[in-house]
């Protein structure tokens, strides 16, 4: 099991690096790095000494190796707009922004899990087919239009929640979370269920293959044959079998929530790290635009890690097999 | 007692036929067909049958901007789904962004096909640590969020319709490429292909006439999957301002056209386009989804 | 040897509907055991006995129902039984194992677990410690070896025989009047077939239960049962105590089965086999069943035999069966 752990970890060192590079090349390669690194409205004099500050005139590599020293201490430039450094700037966002994601795959899998089951069980009947049409309706709906039409029913419309922000925080542990307060939930639920959408209708989906897949097998028959109940059927027999798919699937599944975040705080002006990189590439602010693709790349490495670490230990089969 | 019952009358039944009748057996998934053809058809058909060519900015009347759906215009034109901010006709706007969501999402598709199913077959044949190595680059680009990579490759490469093309590919790529992959391993092993080269046939034979068809299921099924998420990641990125530009007619670009337009109550700039790409998505979405479940040898008893 | 059978089951048929017409996956099939007896119900692929089994258990998925017939288990009709009073019975006075011992257990589930809750869904106050006492109990009784340790493996840690050991086990649980094996040792290797077999047939005689032993394997039944029920196409083609079944059978393909089990055949002769194969249960042949892989059959095998018996318990369905003694 260790071997195994070890060998990923390397791997996510590894293709760390390799994001660092491909972000390096982008940034600095390509065009002109002065533009990119110096505040264009900068007049010549400023640039030379920029440029010789920078060490622009040095070799790539020596470049790319400044670059990954000066990224490991955390620093990844200053914003051209705000003029504080970047990575600052969009930790400071994260919070929000995990806020959302976080809320948004709780509602996907509360309510997925169980209709999914539902309708893995009887896939013919009224329920089971509304939730499966409602569940490919969920997953073809595009986000952002989803979001507006939110907005147009819920508070332009009919008036009862707001349209757009963050409502009122408090601080939990260090750091500012709206989860607590009314105000909070109420800016909240618009912009979760927006994000969620998506994700309830993959849940449902997988949940509903697996049921169905497990329902079929002779395990069920044997359990069935012990004199066992519908109840402890599905809650454990099946449960503890499409599980395992749906934990790997929801793992991997939050690091592109917290991407996809970008679109949500767009539509509902939610102060998180989505909604600064989607300004930032507006106004072409390329360190801060660097600090976002640097983070969030690494978030979702350990995402991956992670789930890779929790999937082997939840089926016994891998995690043995591991141990050989 | 009677006589045994009489026998069953029963056509022969190809798997093709009974690949027809079990997906007709779901009304969603004809339906689903059904609205995706018509849409296509409207879509090809644009020039011929949108009432105003949307991209013309000499036949635009900014007069007759934000118009509510019904409205006509000073020559009497329909404007059956009202108008935008600059006076287009949204019908006619809408039919030709559905042509481009649907252009860009089919090359992209090709594309990435092309260049995904070349990096499956070459790891399936060569095996060992091509195969390994391969398998391994595949898995860590699925492992990243599509938005990401094309916010990467969009953010630092800027806007243009190529490097949107670019980025939808390099989005889809993998999927193919690990599909076809495991087809290829699977089928190579399969005793028919050993049989075949025990008859002698030739590989040309092989390959085509007993191989492809049986990759074609997953790959049937990846690719409407595939389509249907980069017509809706182009729409977002449009919609967000890092897609296609301004001057090509996206569904995304119309409906952030008109999102500041909501507040104040002319819903229709940003609902119709909305809609309509949520109907192509759905109907592709319905169809695949049978699609999937009529292929998937897991759940044939 | 008279008391009332455990089971019996008058007339069963069990029918599937599909797009290309209704399956008849049993046919009027009738049989019955007593307590402490062991039948041997015997068939190929297709031939519905696990149908049977699964009917008496009342597992059948639908579309699959029982059409006709009744079942009655010490004289209550199990085909009219709502379903919360079957589930009752389930596991503690009826119980089935089944073929492959990897798909019995649930590979995600600790043995401990699924052991426990076969006593719990039954006894829901039971005691932890209780429970596991008795657990252990199960598994030692069939023996396996430390069944402490045992009991918190996961199934894909035990070989094939142990998984069908534990599968024993958990079935004779709350010592059923009834159990229903299906084909549960085709999976296995022949020496521990043996094993396994003697070690059903010792806790069945020891708790008086009532064994159905499902197989396509005649061989089996030989050492095992006392009473077989061969059946072909969804019906019973022949029935009767052992003995007389493998002395003296009289429907050809009873006697195709004994001949063509390789033990019986001599070394250098051609094995012998039953041409064809059975029919499809969509395109069944009028009138006799078998008639299209029979040496034996002529224009009479056009109308359907009944079931007659032609000695002392010994039923056949055949114009023509075979009178002579089955050679050695």
């Amino acid at each position: 099991m260790t071997a195994f752990v070890i060998r990923r970890l390397l791997q996510s060192v590894v293709v760390m690096l390799a994001m660092s590079v491909i972000v390096f090349a982008g940034v600095f390669a390509i065009g002109n790095p002065v533009d990119i690194l110096i505040n264009p409205q900068a007049d010549q004099a400023e640039i030379a000494r920029a440029t010789a500050a920078f060490g622009l005139n040095k070799p790539l590599w020596v470049q790319y190796l400044d670059f990954l020293r000066q990224a490991a201490r955390g620093d990844l430039g200053r914003s051209f707009v705000f003029n504080e450094p970047a990575l600052g700037l969009i930790l400071q966002r994260l919070p929000a922004t995990l806020e959302l994601a976080l809320s948004a795959m709780l509602i996907a899998v509360v309510f997925g899990i169980p209709l999914g089951i539902w309708a893995g069980m009887r896939p013919d009947g009224a329920a089971g087919q509304a939730i499966t049409a409602g569940s490919i309706l969920g997953f073809s709906l595009p986000t952002f239009w989803v979001g507006l039409m939110l907005i147009l029913v819920f508070a332009v419309k009919l008036g009862w929640l707001p349209s757009t922000g963050r409502g009122a925080t408090v601080r939990v542990l260090g750091i500012d979370t709206s989860l607590f307060t009314w105000d909070g939930l109420r800016h909240l639920v618009l912009p979760a269920t927006n994000l969620a959408l998506f994700q309830l209708a993959l849940v449902i989906r997988l949940a509903r293959a697996g049921t169905r897949e497990v329902l079929l097998l002779d395990y069920i028959k044997f359990a069935r044959a012990k004199g066992l109940g519908t109840g402890r059927i599905l809650g454990v027999h099946v449960l503890k079998n499409i599980l395992i798919p749906i934990v790997t699937v929801v793992g991997i599944e939050f690091g592109a929530v917290i991407a996809f975040a970008v679109v949500t705080e767009t539509i509902f002006a939610w102060p998180g790290m989505g909604k600064l990189i989607i300004d930032s590439i507006g106004v072409l602010d390329r360190p801060v635009i660097v600090a976002y693709l640097v983070l969030t790349v690494a978030i979702v490495i350990a995402i991956n890690l992670a789930v890779d670490l929790l999937y082997a230990a939840l089926d016994p089969r891998v995690r043995l097999a591991e141990a050989k | 007692m009677s006589l045994a019952a009489a026998p069953v009358d029963r056509r022969a039944e190809t798997p093709w036929r009974r690949l027809l009748a079990e997906f007709a057996g779901s009304r969603l998934a004809v339906l689903g067909l059904a609205l995706f053809v018509i849409i296509l058809s409207l879509a090809l058909l644009a020039p011929l049958v949108a009432p105003q060519d949307p991209y013309d900015l000499a036949k635009l009347d900014l007069l007759d901007s934000r118009l509510p759906p019904g409205s006509h215009a000073a020559d009497g034109m329909l404007y059956a789904l009202g108008t935008d901010d600059q006076g287009r006709d949204l019908f006619s706007a809408i039919l030709y962004g559905l042509r481009t969501s649907l252009w860009v999402g089919a090359g992209s598709a090709v594309v990435a096909l092309a260049i995904g199913a070349a990096v499956g077959m070459v790891a399936a044949y060569a095996g060992g640590r091509l195969d390994a190595f391969l398998m391994r680059i595949v898995d860590i680009q699925l492992s990243f969020p599509a938005i990401l990579v094309a916010l990467i490759l969009l953010a630092l490469l800027g806007r243009g319709v190529g490097k949107i093309l670019l980025a939808l590919v390099t989005v889809q790529w993998a999927y193919y490429a690990r599909t076809v992959r495991g087809t290829a391993l699977v089928e190579r092993q399969r005793e028919y292909v050993e049989a075949a080269r025990c008859l002698a046939l030739p590989t040309h034979r092989i390959v085509f006439r007993h191989l492809l068809p049986n990759c074609l299921p997953p790959l049937i099924v990846v690719v409407t999957v595939q389509v249907a998420h980069a017509i809706a990641l182009e729409a977002t990125l449009s919609f967000l301002g890092i897609g296609l530009p301004v001057t090509q007619p996206s569904l995304g670009l119309l409906v952030a056209n008109g999102y500041q337009y909501m507040l104040s109550g002319d819903y229709w700039i940003s609902f119709f386009p909305g809609f309509a790409l949520l109907l192509l998505i759905v109907s592709i979405n319905l169809a695949g989804d049978r699609l999937r479940d009529v292929l998937n040898p897991r759940l044939r008893r | 040897m008279s008391a009332e059978p455990t089971l019996f089951v008058d007339g069963l048929e069990v029918q599937f509907p599909t797009r290309a017409g209704i399956v008849r996956a049993v046919d009027g099939v009738s049989l019955a055991v007593r307590p402490g007896e062991v039948l041997g119900l015997v068939g190929e692929s297709g031939s519905g006995k696990t149908m049977i089994g699964l009917s008496v258990i009342r597992l059948i998925d639908p579309p699959g129902r029982i059409a006709a017939g009744h079942i009655l288990f010490r004289g209550e009709d199990l085909t009219r039984l709502p379903e919360p009073r079957m589930r009752a019975l389930r596991g503690v006075r009826i119980a089935m194992m089944f073929q492959d011992p990897m798909m019995t257990l649930n590979p995600v589930l600790r043995l401990d677990t699924q052991i426990v809750e076969a006593l719990t869904a039954h006894v829901p106050r039971m005691a932890a410690a209780e429970a596991r006492r008795r657990a252990v109990a199960a598994l030692a009784r069939v023996g396996i070896p430390s069944p402490e340790e045992r009991l918190r493996a996961y199934p894909h840690q035990l070989s094939g025989g142990m998984r069908q050991r534990v599968a024993i086990a958990i079935a004779l649980l709350h010592r059923p009047e009834l159990l229903i094996a299906d084909e549960p040792t085709t999976a296995l290797d022949v020496t521990i077939q043996a094993q396994i077999l003697s070690e059903v047939q010792g806790l069945c005689r020891e708790y008086g239960t009532a064994l159905i032993w499902i197989t396509h394997d005649l061989s089996v039944v030989a050492g095992l049962a006392d009473s077989v029920v061969v059946l072909y196409a969804g019906q019973v083609v022949e029935s009767g105590p052992l003995g007389d079944i493998l002395d003296r059978a009289m429907h050809p393909y009873t006697r195709g089965l004994i001949d063509s089990v390789p033990s019986r055949n001599r070394r250098g002769v051609p094995l012998r086999q039953i041409a064809g194969m059975a029919p499809s249960p969509l395109d069944l042949p009028s009138g006799c069943r078998f008639r299209e892989r029979c040496g034996r059959a002529d224009a009479a095998c056009l109308a359907m035999p009944e079931l007659a018996e032609a000695a002392p318990g010994h039923a056949v369905r055949c114009f023509h069966p075979v009178r002579d003694a089955a050679p050695a």
